[in-house]
């Protein structure tokens, strides 16, 4: 029960890295789109992790003890708050009229690759995590054979 | 603790072991799924210090349970003590570590294994 609950553990660190992979690429799609739902360029989305104890039983939660392994979780997707790179392109249907710039996404496409390498890493790392929980529960079984 | 000649102390310190390598598991796990958590300081721990308090833990003479032979039920994840903070999350060691508790686990358990073999051979070449 415990072991699987590692792996359970494991897991939440894979969906959390997942959800961070899967905003770095919709910043990527979005990386020129100039118009939106909320009006304006695009801006960059973030997520922002957040320890997550595993407290889910009675026990835990009446002794709270600090020693419980901990998940993680999303806490919450906010919106990059830096400045619109502006592009001079006075052809372009969103510039302004009087200087000809446009406003284009805050995104940056050599950070939102590196970005997604140190999620992919970090992904891998938890998948590694679970193979090992893995090994553990496989040779825990051979007692009593 | 039992003084049944195969479940004996060995077994019992064995077990003790697997307990606390399982608690360390759960410390290396909940490092590597907080890499990217801000603010999250990583911990570890102490496999000697915890051994040396679990086994106090399960010391005769203490009240745990109502009767001697009666079952006592830990939650090797939830054993207090032993455990450190070792700063921010370093991924290389906790590789190192999730290795290292690995081969651990793994000892424990063909110790485990060996000494039960080690009974089979009595009762096998005793009968012969």
């Amino acid at each position: 029960m415990n072991l699987l609950k590692l792996m359970e553990l494991s897991g939440t660190g894979l969906a959390a890295q997942r959800i961070k992979i899967n905003a770095i690429t919709e910043n990527l799609a979005n990386a020129e789109t100039t118009r939106t739902a909320e009006g304006g360029p695009y801006r960059r989305k973030m997520v922002v992790f957040e320890e997550d104890p595993f407290k889910s039983d009675l026990r835990s939660s009446i002794e709270g003890q600090q020693d419980v392994p901990s998940g993680v979780k999303v806490s919450q997707t906010i919106r990059g708050k830096d400045d619109f790179r502006l592009v001079l392109n006075p052809g372009h249907p969103d510039a302004d009229p009087n200087t000809g710039f446009v406003a284009m996404p805050n995104v940056n496409t050599m950070t939102e690759i590196a970005d997604m390498i140190i999620a992919r890493r970090a992904y891998d790392a938890n998948v590694t995590a679970i193979n090992n929980t893995k090994t553990l529960i496989i040779k825990a079984l051979e007692i009593g054979k | 603790m039992s003084n049944s000649l195969i479940i004996d102390k060995t077994t019992h310190f064995l077990g003790t072991a697997l307990n606390v390598n399982l608690k360390r598991q759960g410390v290396i796990n909940t490092n590597i799924a907080n890499i990217d958590t801000s603010g999250y300081q990583a911990k570890d721990v102490n496999f000697k210090k915890a051994l040396d308090l679990a086994i106090e833990a399960e010391a005769p003479g203490k009240m745990l349970q109502t009767h001697p032979n009666h079952f006592k039920l830990t939650d090797p994840l939830k054993m207090s003590g032993g455990t450190n903070v070792t700063g921010a999350v370093d991924i290389d060691r906790e590789m190192a570590r999730l290795a290292e508790n690995n081969i651990q686990y793994r000892t424990s358990v063909e110790l485990l294994l060996r000494k039960m073999s080690m009974i089979r051979n009595t009762i096998i070449d005793g009968g012969r």
